[in-house]
């Protein structure tokens, strides 16, 4: 099966089949607008917004899920779910925030649907049903509603929704 | 109202109490990092969690991030991450990402998360965000204040509500909610029992982009209602009106005379309903895709005449006035129907499989449960029909006593058979069944076999002792 070589923002130099790292439909482009289709050396396809370990990741990602149904046309009305990630991919993603995030990132980047969809998720899953003191625990952030009024003054609009 | 709302959904810009972004201005409090600088310190946009300056400033030291009203530092000890993974989530996702994120949680988180920090209340805010809301898993917790609360913060942007289940909802909440969300397309009120026709005025004067409304048991609703829905909703496509048994023939009429894009009508158990109300619908529904009858036990043949070449779906399970008249009558004008519900409709007899093997060839599921007249002849010809050979998925014959074994075979021909019903089929043996499983491994076959009724004792052995008295 022909490969590819992709080159991380660092320099380092992955050979992948091609297969595989079509599921990036941005790699899908360049390869196409580059026309790399066809058999032979070629240069590395650079990725410079994605560095050498979160590519390992993502090749790992996409070569575990080669042979995935492509994904469905999405429709305005489906409903979001958060409770439907694989379990080879839960654990795939008990990383840290900052890989987690990076891995987010790459997706993004790198135009691959189901890994974009089940990071997303991921941190979803880390703020749903969160109390606010939870979330700020969670992210470390910071509550920067500076003044007593002004926070006091969004927690009560916001509460109103849980409001009976 | 709530100011925050203009401007969302298009550059989400902070737009706080009449005051610049960024608070108070001045020195910074003793004891503050940022002692004797100026106050705030030049801030960058704020979607990125926090002003970088602050850390240049910082002298080089790693200390923790302690200013006023930053709800971590009073006294707690959670502060175990230096400055720079402080709120790393900002730091690295773009708002497309997080925007994305959020669009996976409930309100109630999203609310919360609006409270969280100035950053991610614009984000929460977002319109993107409120565009779509089921409020079903908190259906017991549902008032009137919710809905109205809710539809002061989304506006015009929420499209689809569901409200299914909230029956502490009631007419005045509905109001508020029709007059703030105008753009409304989708909306749930199945159980709702508590509103009445003053919700569909609401809704008719209000909301005249309403494409899809479900009254599923909103008991209440009267003709009047549906005579609103035809003045102030034309472009309702689907309707459902199930359980709402106060409807009569001329709320229909009133309904279709302005509802004539109807493509799906639900009227189960509207009881009342007799033939002249199908008569309206087919006057002016020619669009009309999917048709739900149920035990609407007052229709009879005349009303089978129905004028909608485009139904896909009757579903007509309980009308048991009907007879093979009309539905000869029906699939002579609908060729294009996929699905039928005749369950309980006893008078049918094999003459209806044969003019739905003629005149149907797209038939994908057919229900015959209780049809206690069909016989394995039916079976015949319609396993030999167009739609038999490839498309017939679901067939249900439980309760139709005469099918035997033959009706089986004759179903071998349905390659594309998925599932089959044969509850009380008294004549279907197990073998009958293996038969067919052989030829068509892929169907699900229902039907159930008590166990032999052990034998009685033999004649002549005496009488019996029961252990708990003694014959005598």
């Amino acid at each position: 099966m022909p490969s590819i070589k992709l080159q991380s923002s660092g320099g380092e130099i992955f050979e992948v089949d091609v297969e595989i790292v079509k599921q990036s439909v941005t790699i899908k482009t360049i390869l196409e607008d580059l026309g790399m289709n066809d058999e032979g050396d070629h240069d590395p396809v650079p990725l410079p917004n994605v560095n050498a370990a979160i590519l390992k990741k993502v090749i790992q990602w996409c070569t575990h899920h080669e042979d995935d149904p492509p994904p469905p046309k999405v429709y305005e009305n489906k409903e979001k779910r958060t409770d439907d990630i694989p379990v080879w991919d839960q654990e795939f993603l008990k990383v840290d925030q900052g890989t987690l995030f990076e891995l987010n990132l790459a997706a993004n980047y790198l135009d691959i649907k189901g890994l974009l969809d089940v990071t997303c998720k991921t941190v979803a899953n880390m703020v749903n049903r969160k109390t606010p003191e939870e979330i700020h625990k969670t992210f470390n952030l910071k509550n920067d509603f500076t003044g007593p009024g002004r926070e006091a003054q969004v927690q009560q609009e916001n509460q109103r929704c849980e409001e009976k | 109202m709530d100011q925050i709302q203009s401007g969302r959904g298009e550059e989400a810009q902070f737009q706080g109490r009449g005051r610049g972004v960024g608070g108070p201005k001045g020195t910074a409090p003793a004891g503050h990092v940022l002692a004797d600088h100026q106050w705030p310190p030049p801030s960058p946009p704020w979607g990125r969690g926090g002003a970088p300056g602050w850390r240049h400033q910082d002298n080089g030291r790693r200390r923790r991030r302690v200013t006023s009203g930053c709800g971590l530092a009073r006294g707690s000890s959670a502060m175990v991450f230096s400055n720079n993974d402080e709120g790393l989530i900002n730091k690295k996702l773009p708002k497309e990402l997080l925007l994305r994120i959020f669009s996976f949680l409930d309100i109630v988180t999203l609310c919360r998360c609006a409270q969280i920090s100035k950053a991610w209340n614009i984000l929460a805010l977002d319109g993107s965000n409120w565009q779509r809301i089921d409020l079903f898993n908190f259906q017991t917790d549902v008032e009137g204040r919710v809905v109205e609360n809710i539809s002061k913060r989304c506006g015009g942007f929420l499209r689809k509500l569901s409200l299914r289940g909230c029956i502490g909802v009631g007419d005045s909440s509905l109001k508020t909610f029709a007059q703030n969300c105008r753009n409304i397309e989708h909306l749930n009120l199945n159980g709702c029992t508590k509103i009445t026709d003053s919700t569909c005025y609401s809704l008719s004067r209000f909301c005249s982009k309403l494409k899809h409304l479900d009254l599923t048991s909103c008991v209440s609703i009267t003709n009047s209602s549906l005579k609103g829905i035809s003045e102030g909703c034309r472009n309702l496509e689907y309707l459902n009106l199930s359980w709402c048994d106060q409807i009569t023939k001329d709320g229909i009429e009133a309904l279709v005379r302005g509802c004539r894009g109807l493509k799906a009508l639900l009227l189960r158990g509207c009881t009342q309903l007799e033939d002249e109300a199908l008569k309206h619908i087919q006057n002016y529904c020619h669009e009309l895709v999917s048709l739900n009858l149920q035990s609407c036990s007052r229709i009879t043949d005349e009303a089978l005449g129905l004028n909608c070449p485009r139904l896909q779906i009757l579903e007509a399970a309980r009308c048991s006035h009907l007879t093979d008249a009309g539905f000869t009558l029906l699939a002579r004008n609908c060729h294009e129907l996929e699905k039928m519900d005749l369950e309980e409709c006893i008078l049918i007899t094999d003459s209806t499989l044969i003019q739905l093997s003629i005149h149907c060839p797209k038939l994908q599921a057919l229900s015959l449960s209780h049809c206690e007249l069909i016989t394995d002849d039916g079976i015949l010809h319609l396993s030999n029909s167009t739609c038999g050979h490839e498309r017939l998925r679901v067939l249900e014959l439980d309760n139709c006593l005469l099918i035997t074994d033959v009706a089986l075979e004759h179903l071998e021909n349905c390659r594309g058979l998925e599932r089959l019903e044969l509850y009380d089929c008294q004549q279907v043996t197990r073998a009958g069944i293996k038969r067919m499983r052989a030829q068509l491994p892929h169907v699900k076959v229902h039907a159930y076999f008590a166990p032999v009724t052990p034998p009685t004792a033999v004649a002549g052995s005496g009488q019996r002792l029961c252990r708990c008295c003694v014959i005598l």
